[in-house]
């Protein structure tokens, strides 16, 4: 009595594009023991894009807040120190590249396919020059005379500012994938998720600098 | 008959043998991968060991032999102290790390999680091939570290600054120290996405009917250790970023003020070596049970097909898992008591890590419970579990008096540590690593071991641990430090040197005893009997795909499961076993 079941394909596996998901069936989550309820379909189970994007945020929190113990332990709160002006240049590119990734998450989602390109654009236009005034920001300090050996909190200022730009250049590379990907080769299902989890880490990084802005320029 | 879920779309098949065997996306070509770097690191780890074992058991020996191939590590043939301390660190490096830290977790689990749970690959594939290369490029390093100017750093695998943190402290400071730290960070990002993929495809890449509780306790070690991995190791990057820096940046985080070594004094300061303690034990104690609960489950589930009886207490083994885990968390301060700190928090640390006995207990009662009253099939598989028991009980006694702060100010940085640490996770692990050789041996790669020759590899090597490390308590009840590369110098040392001997003869033997496993396993690999698909005639999925399981592991087909993982002897039923895919009636 073998019963086979022959599932409904609804999305077929792209063997050669880039990407993790080169398997295309899905699971079943095993149906956790309830019984029954499980999925005929074969999409790739949607929520693994965003069980990974989830995950690796954990992780980043895990390094922040490592760094952050590490900051106290070293008593390196803020020293004397003139905030740069070119700080509220970055923050407001980072804070509006929030708004531009929204909307282009939100554009997909409507099927949106030009406005969902530019605000995708404008996203990686506002972070590039959110890491371009990181750079400024960081010359300034320099110059004035804030060095990376200068003290503990001249030190963890540059370790966090540099770690979370390297993650956000992270996220520029995710982006550019998304846009470079041809929509025809992955299926929309496929293609929302992707553009979801990377909205969620673009925001991630967003509240990270919040938090790093108060806790390097303003904690005492 | 059994049901099945039919016509999956196939993955293309990689063409060329890099594609095949070198960047391979196949889960079970990079487990395998995963496993034969865990044995080049051990079988590297070993040899250190015998070098250690070698100075301390005859410190004024010349070896001008040794001298020939380690020019820089031996003058007048007799071995330099800081070649010594580059063994220990090097030893302690390769072992936890590259072999413990890998063999149970990215091995074994890569190449079974998927088959175990019923999917085709993990979800990750191209991830996972990452992880591996990432892990062997940290492998590379590692070894590179051996041969800069300099030579390896000579700071212990805990690396402790000060002295860490500053290239002119001794030979292998400098460069060494430098390579080792990279070494770590690559491994920090490989186990970090190694990871990932673990959780996400246990948790959505289940087939029909394999629920949570179905699960196999391997997936529920590798699940665990996945989390684990995931919040520990970040830690550890930072804790290494961080020394970098010290070391290359003029930063000062872990260097306190006024230092002087070897004469000079040191610039910088106002940072705190502590730092360096913390940041490290919180991974380091996580770590440690990162390397013991992969190999519990794997245990668990070599015992229950060998007892033929279900794994007792099935959920309290999880729950059990799940609760070391996260403790775990909490508990890193017992690496600290003697750091100075306030003894109302060594006090709680202390509390918590007696906690954490009690789930261990619970484990070690429940595999009890599993033998008891169980007709026990002694294969070699079998054999290595149930030693890894003994090994757990007698290097868990152990952990449990170093936990009380008042004992462990005695015991401190001596050979009892060294003694416990062994028994518990370097020999238990490894005996896990051996049981899960001997038990998928036969489904990666289509042949059974010998058992003579298993047989006799597991009970020279049980006795050999034994008295290689029973004695280590002894020395260190005796006083005899860690680390310690003239044992000469010291009165009270000199009556233990019979001791010392005595260990190292063993040692050599054990060592020994392991060419059999080798031999046995180039030999069977070739001569073996040829193993049916269900040779052990277990439950688990794992034995109902073909052996060795091809690509894609179910042939186009996703298994349909009915029942719990461990169903053997179920009163009533025709044979002693029940498949996970035998529909209940
Ligand atoms: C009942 C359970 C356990 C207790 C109470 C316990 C307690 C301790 C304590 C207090 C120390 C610190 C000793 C010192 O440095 O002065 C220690 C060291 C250590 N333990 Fe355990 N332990 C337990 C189980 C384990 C397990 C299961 C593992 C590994 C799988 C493990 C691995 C280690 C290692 C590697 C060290 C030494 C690290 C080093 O200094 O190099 N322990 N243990
Ligand atoms: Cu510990």
């Amino acid at each position: 009595m073998a019963t086979t079941l022959t599932p409904k394909q609804t999305d077929a596996p792209s063997t050669d594009g880039g990407g993790f998901d080169d398997v295309g069936d899905g699971g079943y989550g095993g149906d956790d023991g309830r019984g029954g309820g499980w999925s005929n379909e074969l999409t790739p189970p949607p929520e693994g894009y965003s069980l990974a994007i989830r995950l690796t945020i954990v992780s980043i929190t895990m390094l922040f807040l490592a760094l952050t113990s590490a900051y106290i332990f070293n008593r390196a709160r803020l020293q004397p120190l003139v905030t740069p002006r070119v700080l509220w240049v970055s923050t407001s590119f980072i804070l509006a590249s929030g708004v531009t990734m929204e909307l282009a998450r939100r554009a997909l989602r409507r099927r949106l396919e030009d406005r969902f390109r530019l605000w995708i654009s404008a996203t990686m236009l506002l972070g590039l020059c959110f890491l371009g005034a990181q750079i400024v920001l960081w010359k300034r300090l320099v110059a004035s005379g804030f060095y990376v050996n200068k003290n503990h909190h001249s030190g963890y200022a540059y370790i966090f500012t540099g770690l979370h730009g390297a993650h956000l250049i992270g996220g520029l590379i995710a982006l550019a994938y998304v846009m470079a990907r041809r929509p025809a080769s992955w299926t929309a299902v496929r293609r929302r998720v992707s553009v979801d989890a990377t909205a969620l880490y673009w925001h991630f990084l967003d509240g990270l600098w919040i938090y790093l802005l108060i806790l390097i320029f303003y904690w005492r | 008959m059994s049901e099945e879920i039919q016509a999956l779309p196939q993955i293309k098949k990689p063409a060329t043998f890099i594609g095949k065997y070198v960047f391979s996306r196949d889960h079970k070509i990079i487990g395998l991968q995963y496993f034969f770097l865990a044995l080049a690191a051990a079988l590297a780890g070993t040899l250190m060991s015998l070098l250690i074992r070698l100075r301390l058991a005859w410190p004024q020996e010349r070896w001008p032999l040794l001298e020939m191939i380690f020019p820089n590590g031996f003058s007048d043939g007799l071995m330099k102290p800081e070649f010594y301390l580059a063994m220990v660190t090097m030893h302690g490096t390769m072992m936890v790390f590259m072999v413990l830290s890998v063999a149970p977790q990215s091995a074994f689990g890569n190449y079974f999680l998927p088959i175990q749970i019923g999917a085709r690959e993990m979800v990750f594939p191209r991830l996972n091939m990452l992880s591996f290369w990432l892990t062997f490029a940290s492998f590379v390093v590692l070894i590179a570290a051996l041969f800069v100017a300099g030579g390896a750093p000579i700071g212990g695998w805990t690396f402790y600054p000060p002295l860490s943190a500053i290239a002119s402290a001794g030979p292998g400071q400098g460069a060494g120290a430098d390579l080792w730290l990279v070494s770590i960070g690559v491994f920090c990002l490989a186990a970090f996405l190694g990871s990932i993929n673990f959780i996400v495809t246990t948790l959505t890449r289940r087939t029909k009917g394999m629920s949570l509780m179905r699960m196999p306790l391997t997936c529920w070690g590798w699940f665990t250790t996945a989390c684990i991995s995931l919040l520990a190791f970040p830690v550890l990057l930072v804790a290494g970023l961080l020394l970098f820096l010290d070391r290359n940046f003029g930063m000062s985080f872990f260097k306190p003020a006024g230092l002087v070594v070897t004469g000079q004094v040191i610039e910088g300061g106002g940072g705190s070596p502590l730092l360096w303690q913390h940041l490290f034990w919180f991974f380091g104690h996580p770590e440690v049970y990162l390397v013991i609960i992969p190999v519990m489950g794997v245990i668990s589930h070599v015992m229950a097909t060998f007892a033929r009886k279900p794994v007792f207490g099935h959920r309290a083994m999880v729950t059990a898992m799940l609760a070391i885990g996260a403790l775990g968390f909490l508990i890193w301060g017992h690496h600290m008591f003697v750091s100075g700190m306030n003894p109302r928090l060594g006090l709680a640390f202390s509390v918590l890590t007696l906690v954490i006995g009690v789930p261990s207990a619970v484990k070690t009662f429940n595999w009890l419970g599993t033998l008891w009253g169980a007709r026990i099939r002694f294969t070699t598989p079998m054999l290595f579990a149930i030693g890894f028991v003994s090994l757990f009980v007698s290097g868990g006694v152990t952990g449990l008096v170093l936990g009380q702060m008042a004992l462990d100010m005695v015991f401190h940085d001596t050979y009892f540590v060294t003694g416990h640490f062994h028994m518990v996770m370097g020999v238990a692990a490894v005996f896990g690593i051996f049981a899960a050789t001997y038990y998928w041996f036969p489904k990666m790669f289509g042949r059974m071991m010998n058992e003579t020759m298993g047989k006799l590899h597991f009970w020279l090597t049980f006795a050999g641990v034994y008295a290689i490390f029973v004695p280590f308590h002894l020395l260190g009840i005796a006083g005899h430090p860690r680390r310690y590369a003239d044992t000469l110098w010291f009165d009270f040392l000199k009556p233990l040197e019979p001791l010392h001997i005595f260990i190292t003869i063993a040692a050599f033997v054990t060592a020994a005893a392991q060419l059999i496993f080798a031999g046995n396993f180039l030999l069977s690999l070739r001569k073996g009997a040829r193993a049916g698909d269900n040779p052990w005639e277990a439950t688990t999925l794992e034995w109902t795909v073909a052996t060795p399981p091809p690509m894609e592991n179910f042939a186009g087909r996703l298994p349909v499961v009915h029942r719990g993982p461990y169903e053997y002897s179920t009163p009533g039923a025709a044979k002693d076993y029940s498949m996970q895919t035998e529909s209940l009636d």
